[in-house]
């Protein structure tokens, strides 16, 4: 955006504005939290309304798959370092992981009326790093901004709810944690 | 010099003393240098937007873009809550786009734009006033914290008040021309109605009442104006699409810009019926509970920027109203279409669910100050000393609305009077 353009320019300029959305670019720079995680870019594999299946690249290599529908959202990610699945609602957040011994659940946070309830039972701390890692890439995948999600239940500053998730998922088990999980999963919803 | 000349003299000296004060630290509380840009507020909305549409980014007209589309075209402008203007009619980023491509991409290029609107509100006003009290109908404007501090914010707001001011102003002076005079003027006036619609979906109501106000005014039955409104109309609804010819032109389809007015509208009637700052529209013309904009504490000192509602004029919206009533008995165009204005911008939000802010009411602001200076005209020691003790306010509330750096006592008292009320 240089300076000195002229106001003929103008119309130039607004003429390449008015595209729809774009077909997604092959290869995105990822933003800071991802990047703390070990996450340089991501290769775009698809993306809709409801749906992001996303390829990491750099440290941590790996791969995300999103799913979000009907108030639900559905998230896997597949590491070398493990595998977990994060699904979330507006009520609800937990996590799954498979083990040697099977499959393990694990509530993160709960609502109970109008608060959030974090369960004193926590998930061991790689695990609760493989969440973070989610969150982190979410930050990128999630609607940007503040947005209306979950067909209009909830109003989120979504960028700075996922940003939030991503530091606090593996470090402070708060109520307010629990509740940012929860709309980092909502603005995964791009759609009405 | 005849009088008359002398009155408009008289009134570009006092429009050229505003704009220097309105000019002044125009680029304060700018957007920083840090990881991201601090927008003042909802800049992060539309200045990023007029940004993004000189860069030609196709995410700012995809609905709920994601972060990754966004930071495809980079990520120095990108804030963590700035988005595009995708949920309302392109106007406003259109407007602030005008004078970024002038002046480039900062505080002080995308701030000028409504800075530019706001005087040419002014101008409205000093053209619609009756001659005698149209540099107090300014100064009284201009005094006011609100219409201040939107002055020189890249926002939308200043755009609407603009357009509903100089949409009146045109119709007002189309009354008293014939020809092609009267032709340009009530053009004039499609063209600043339909922007404003286009800035924002409330400007329609205003739009339509402004027009009605003209056509039952007495002036308006004496010319039988009804045909030639229902032109503007049709001017304004040119002007509406035509700020979306920058989609058709890119390949849009028709049916994609209707998809795009559905998801608008459903955004809309989505938002919750509170959040943040929001108060409930019964407060607006009554409390003097503003909307806080930014506080930054630097050390022993801090500098804020408050939307400060000026009491000699936001008090003064209901009884300008009851005045505008009891003098619009006689038809009179003025008076008609003040009381039109302050009905239409304010009746919405009485009905419409979602969270609203009183500055929602900035549009109808100017035509407060012409009802309340005309009622004085005839008392000018009092009108002097109204518009005296607004100015005084004025210079009480700068500190708080131009970000100049105060004591952490001084804020915590700013804040205590404007907003956490």
């Amino acid at each position: 955006m240089r300076r000195g353009v002229t106001l003929a320019l103008l119309a130039a300029a607004a003429v390449g504005c008015g595209a729809r959305s774009a077909p997604p670019p092959a290869v995105v720079a990822s933003s800071d939290a991802a990047h703390r995680r070990g996450i340089a870019a991501y290769e775009i594999r698809h993306a809709d309304a409801h749906e992001v299946d996303v390829a990491l690249r750099g440290a941590t290599p790996g791969q995300l798959h999103s799913l979000a529908r009907a108030g639900v959202t559905v998230q896997e990610l597949e590491t070398p370092g493990g595998s977990v699945t994060v699904t979330s609602s507006l009520e609800r957040v937990e996590a799954r992981i498979s083990t040697a011994r099977g499959v393990e659940r694990w509530t993160l946070g709960e609502k109970r009326g109008a608060d959030w309830i974090v369960p004193a039972a926590r998930p061991p701390s790689s695990t609760l790093g493989l969440v973070a890692t989610v969150f982190a890439v979410d930050v990128d995948m999630a609607v940007q901004g503040s947005c209306v999600v979950e067909g209009g239940r909830a109003h989120v500053a979504c960028t700075l709810e996922c940003t939030r998730a991503a530091t606090c998922a593996d470090q402070d088990p708060s109520p307010r944690c629990a509740q940012a999980m929860a709309g980092c999963g909502a603005c995964m919803d791009q759609g009405r | 010099m005849t009088p008359s000349r002398r009155r408009r003299l008289g009134l570009l000296a006092v429009l050229l003393a505003i704009a220097v004060v309105y000019a002044l630290r125009l680029g304060e509380a700018g957007w920083g240098s840090g990881p991201f840009p601090t927008y003042l507020y909802d800049e992060g909305y539309t200045a990023f937007h007029a940004g993004r549409m000189l860069a030609r980014d196709p995410a700012i007209h995809t609905p709920n873009a994601r972060r990754f589309e966004y930071l495809e075209r980079g990520r120095d402008d990108l804030s963590p809550t700035s988005r595009a203007e995708w949920s309302h009619p392109p106007g406003a980023p259109l407007a602030v786009a005008a004078t970024v491509a002038a002046f480039g991409f900062d505080a002080v290029g995308a701030r000028l734009a409504p800075l530019l609107a706001a005087l040419a509100t002014l101008a409205a006003v000093g053209s619609l006033a009756r001659p005698r009290a149209a540099p107090f109908a300014c100064v009284l404007l201009a005094a006011d914290g609100v219409f201040f501090v939107f002055a020189r914010a890249a926002l939308p707001y200043m755009f609407v008040t603009a357009a509903v001011a100089v949409g009146s102003a045109c119709l007002v002076r189309a009354l008293v021309r014939r020809g092609r005079a009267r032709a340009a003027w009530l053009v004039g006036a499609g063209v600043a109605l339909g922007f404003g619609v286009a800035v924002r979906w409330t400007a329609l109501p205003v739009a339509l009442a402004v027009l009605l106000a003209v056509a039952v005014s007495r002036a308006g039955r004496r010319r039988r104006v009804g045909l030639s409104l229902l032109g503007v109309l049709g001017v304004a609804g040119v002007t509406y699409a035509l700020t979306f010819v920058p989609l058709l032109v890119a390949g849009a389809t028709p049916s994609e810009l209707v998809a795009l007015h559905r998801e608008m509208l459903w955004f809309h009637r989505h938002l919750p019926a509170s959040s943040g700052q929001s108060t409930a529209w019964y407060t607006w013309a009554t409390s003097l509970r503003s909307t806080l904009f930014r506080a930054v504490p630097r050390g022993d000192t801090a500098a804020i920027v408050v939307a400060a509602k000026n009491p000699l004029v936001w008090l003064a919206i209901l009884p300008s109203l009851a005045l505008a009533a009891w003098r619009a008995r006689r038809g009179s165009v003025r008076e008609l279409l003040a009381i039109a204005v302050v009905v239409s911008v304010y009746g919405p939000w009485v009905i419409l669910q979602r969270f609203s802010l009183s500055y929602y009411l900035l549009p109808l602001l100017p035509f407060v100050a012409l009802t309340v200076t005309s009622a004085l005209a005839r008392r000018r020691w009092i009108l002097q000393g109204y518009v005296a003790a607004a100015i005084a306010a004025f210079a009480l509330l700068y500190p708080a609305l131009s970000n100049l750096p105060v004591s952490r006592a001084t804020e915590a008292t700013y804040l205590a009077v404007l907003v956490r009320r």
